[in-house]
């Protein structure tokens, strides 16, 4: 079982956010790449001591991916905040130390944030083509999920990282 | 019986997220650009890793003093050429602009890109090291040669963010100049559209009547339009693909013709000031 230290999680956070602003994008593929961010974000709700904490730290998260965004502050603070939510309600019945629930968990949660996020930006600035959103959403919740296993292993073996 | 598991519950961190969605962005922005300027060095840490086993590795005595003068003059070098690299395309795209917004004295600043992507997939936006302590403000146009970049969305003291043209929030009166150039037909005489970013690699020309002559290779530039100070024949991108279908409307997509992933500086157009007072240009045509 692995534990972790919220502060240490939340500069984990930082140095993803500066991969995402940095190589992630040059790694897209049609402008879907992996969320680091938000495969950080499951860990927290997985992997949290008790609800308060993981609750805490999918919102600070978020939040970070917000600093970087020009879209409006709070709303991905929001959508981790939900994803952490749900993760937290449904963990008693998932086995989380398996790489196929952690695979199934980002999945589920990018789907839902990049949707989220996309009808937002829909709403809110100006249409984005049915075809892309769909396109888009699928391959980037593939990425993350790709991602999010060896990160999961990496955060859960090496402990000095977040405890 | 164990001890009970206390339920944190979600609502005041739903509440407090709310609170900041309904925060105007103009209260924010400061505070998120300062922060993301603290993500600077990570920039140069590719750099700074690929140097350290060079210099681990390096050779004992003389021979190590002459490998460090060496490694000097060879920096310097570099950094020599990397500048004057730098001022070329400088000039470059200033003569590129010229063209353009010759006629109503536009001033441009020179801005360096700190990143070039956004955080969320579907929104388009570049950050530069340039605020408004140099003078930038919201809605200042961003060029590279005589083609479009974006505009000016959140400004700092020493960081803006650019909206760029591939971002869905991104609008501007645009007409598709053909292949075959027709001469004497002046831009107003041909049908403009407005162009709109899709936040996928392509960008979209509505609004043009069906009979509007529009094909695969021509080039897609914008109309005048003093008010948001924006002047004629400026590149937003290059048709795609036509779509006439059902409706009354064409579906056109432009691709843009820049990579704005590997931009390492833009030009800021600085409106003169009886533009950015009254909206319209003094001069010129």
């Amino acid at each position: 079982m692995s534990k972790y230290s919220t502060g240490k999680l939340v500069l984990l956070a930082a140095a993803a956010l500066a991969f995402e602003l940095t190589l992630a994008e040059a790694w897209s593929i049609g402008g879907a790449r992996a969320e680091a961010l938000l495969s950080l974000a499951c860990f927290a709700a997985l992997f949290a001591r008790d609800s308060g904490q993981g609750l805490t730290a999918s919102w600070i998260i978020g939040l970070l991916k917000d600093v970087g965004s020009a879209g409006p502050l709070g709303l991905h603070a929001l959508l981790f905040l939900g994803a952490g939510w749900v993760v937290l309600q449904i963990r008693q019945i998932l086995f989380r130390e398996s790489p196929l629930t952690q695979l199934g968990v980002a999945f589920v949660a990018a789907c839902w944030v990049n949707l989220a996020a996309a009808i937002v930006v829909s709403i809110s600035v100006g249409g984005i083509p049915f075809g892309v959103i769909v396109g888009k959403t699928l391959l980037s919740a593939l990425f993350t999920a790709v991602l999010t296993v060896p990160l999961h292993l990496t955060l859960m073996h090496v402990r000095f990282l977040v405890r | 019986m164990g001890p009970k598991r206390r339920r944190s519950s979600p609502w005041p961190l739903l509440a407090v997220s709310v609170l900041l969605l309904l925060t105007p962005s103009s209260v924010a922005q400061k505070t998120r650009l300062t922060a993301l300027a603290g993500f600077i060095p990570f920039q140069g840490l590719g750099t700074l890793a690929a140097r350290v086993p060079s210099s681990a590795l390096g050779p004992s005595g003389d021979a190590k003093a002459l490998a460090t003068e060496n490694a000097y003059l060879k920096d310097q070098v570099d950094k020599l050429s990397r500048e004057n690299k730098r001022k070329d395309l400088l000039l470059e795209q200033a003569l590129g602009m010229k063209q353009p917004v010759r006629d109503h004295n536009y001033r441009m600043i020179a801005a360096d890109v700190i990143f070039s992507t956004d955080s969320s997939p579907w929104r388009k936006s570049l950050t530069v090291a340039m605020g408004t302590r140099d003078g930038v403000e919201k809605g200042m146009l961003v060029l590279y040669n005589n083609q479009i970049v974006g505009r000016v969305t959140e400004t700092a003291p020493k960081t803006s963010r650019i909206q760029t043209v591939t971002d869905p929030g991104f609008r501007a009166a645009a007409v598709a100049v053909p292949r075959t150039y027709v001469a004497g037909v002046s831009f107003s005489e041909r049908q403009p559209g407005v162009y709109e970013g899709t936040s996928g690699q392509n960008g979209q020309l509505k609004w043009l009547s069906g009979d509007a002559v529009v094909e695969n290779g021509s080039f897609v530039v914008t109309t005048e339009d003093p008010v948001n100070g924006v002047p004629r024949g400026l590149v937003l991108g290059r048709v795609v693909s036509v779509n006439h279908g059902r409706g009354a409307f064409p579906k056109v997509e432009v691709e843009s013709i820049l990579n704005l992933r590997a931009l390492e500086h833009v030009m800021l157009l600085v409106p003169p000031m009886d533009v950015r007072s009254t909206g319209a240009p003094s001069g010129g045509r």
